[in-house]
């Protein structure tokens, strides 16, 4: 029994790219548009494509709140840090977080002074630690979209079954819906169109953007993350703009179906439930975090163990917070490319991978 | 990632000739041949090669008229 070839290199066709732009270019006349990438990921992709340079001068594409590691407001990161330090704790990390500078150091740094932490790649890495490591305590920063969720709250409940008393996380998850809705209401961004992430939306599925799409008039597409996936997108959210229309479509069905991943988000939804959450740049917002519902609440590590954290402002001469708004460019930054760059970054936007100026950055985006 | 071999919850899938052990608790049915979008190692859903065919051909059809999208109609409006 053989399954299908999956062939994606179609998605990446000159010619088929290429056609789009043209009819893009045609729909939209003079009109401009702003449409906002509400995902890292395709960030990523557009700046790596040179998609921006492929499309009418009105079309601007402006990046959203769509890069984890860069929402995660600086009393969070600080927070880390402060584990990190502590004795027999393993801080045991998604990569990307390393580098993001605190206040006075960085996980990289306290690492490079002794401080035990690891890099995972999957929760379970992180529960595994615990159990080879009985002595010590280990601490997750659960940072994260809905896509992170299911697989940190595997690692939660077996861990509750299990009975292992030595692990533990930062709840930091953040919801995606309710941060594209404030966008879509805030005068500095002006959206005209969503390009909705694509992993995110494997794991929520459609309602969320009809629902946004009905109650903020706003048309979403959701699309994947090959040049012509984007291409496709724009040119649907285009034409939704330009006739006045407003819905959801799902232009990437290979991966998201309608109703999402109802298991996984069953899994979420047994150990976390919204909760008002601080996002770097956009405030706090209503239900907008995944926090621990009560029967968990003995692995988070800041009930178990409190700490105080000194107040950390942000570096006020970074303004990743209006950029993950979409009411700034990386390049409108006075600091990017010359006195913040992925050696030495200035904000969480240049260490993501995900993030808006260490796109930009890598792949010479000039804005 | 293309899984080969399925394990209860887990499974070893590769991705241009490099294996790796994923969970797949979250899948329906999972089995070797299929291909799964893989995050913080969880397959988070499988990848259907019929509908990357339909979404090129759907791409290939636009025209001004708009689409209907392949999960179905637009939702009425106002
Ligand atoms: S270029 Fe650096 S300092 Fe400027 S917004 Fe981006 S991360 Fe912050």
């Amino acid at each position: 029994m053989n399954s299908p070839r999956l062939n994606t290199a179609n998605f990446r066709d000159p010619d088929r790219a290429a056609r789009l732009a043209e009819e893009i270019r045609r729909l939209a006349g003079d009109r401009p548009l702003r449409l906002m990438e509400g995902c890292g990921t395709h960030t990523v992709a557009i700046a790596r494509a040179g998609l921006k340079s492929l499309l009418p001068e009105g079309i601007r594409l402006v990046s959203g709140p769509g890069c984890p590691v860069c929402v995660t407001p600086q009393e969070t990161i600080e927070r880390m840090i402060a584990r990190a330090k502590q004795p027999k704790t393993i801080l045991a990390t998604f990569g990307d977080m390393l580098k993001v500078p605190g206040t006075s150091s960085s996980l990289r740094e306290e690492k490079s002074r002794g401080a035990d932490v690891r890099i995972v790649y999957s929760p379970l890495e992180a529960l595994r630690l615990a159990r080879e490591n009985p002595g010590k305590r280990v601490v997750l920063p659960a940072v994260g979209f809905e896509t992170t969720q299911p697989p940190v709250a595997a690692a939660v409940i077996e861990a509750e079954r299990s009975g292992l008393d030595n692990f533990y996380i930062i709840p930091a998850g953040r919801l995606i819906p309710p941060a594209l809705e404030l966008l879509c209401g805030d005068p500095e961004t002006r959206i005209d169109g969503l390009i909705c992430p694509g992993h995110v939306s494997v794991i929520i599925g459609l309602e969320p953007y009809r629902d946004l799409a009905r109650r903020r008039r706003v048309p979403c597409a959701v699309a994947g993350f090959e040049p012509v996936d984007i291409l496709g997108a724009v040119r649907e959210l285009v034409r939704m703009a330009v006739s006045g229309e407003s819905g959801a479509v799902n232009l990437y069905p290979r991966a998201v179906r309608e109703g999402g991943n109802p298991k996984a988000r069953r899994t979420a939804a047994e150990v976390f439930r919204p909760v008002d959450a601080a996002w770097r740049g956009l405030g706090v917002i209503p239900a907008g975090g995944a926090g621990l519902r009560a029967r968990y609440h003995r692995f988070d590590i800041d009930r178990a163990d409190p700490v105080e954290i000194p107040p950390a402002p942000a570096d006020p001469a970074c303004i990743c917070g209006r950029v993950l708004r979409g009411a700034a460019d990386p390049a409108d930054c006075p600091l990017f490319g010359s006195g913040c760059d992925p050696s030495r970054p200035r904000g969480p936007c240049m260490v993501s991978a995900e993030g808006a100026c260490a796109a930009w950055h890598r792949y010479g985006v000039k804005g | 990632m293309k899984i080969i071999r399925v394990e209860g919850d887990t499974a070893r899938a590769s991705l241009s000739g490099l294996e790796q052990e994923i969970d797949v608790r979250f899948l329906d049915d999972p089995r070797p041949g299929d291909y799964a979008i893989v995050h913080a190692g969880f397959a988070i859903d499988k990848l259907d090669p019929e509908e990357a065919k339909k979404t090129l051909d759907l791409f290939r059809q636009l025209s001004a008229e708009g689409l209907t999208p392949p999960s179905g109609p637009l939702p009425p409006e106002k």
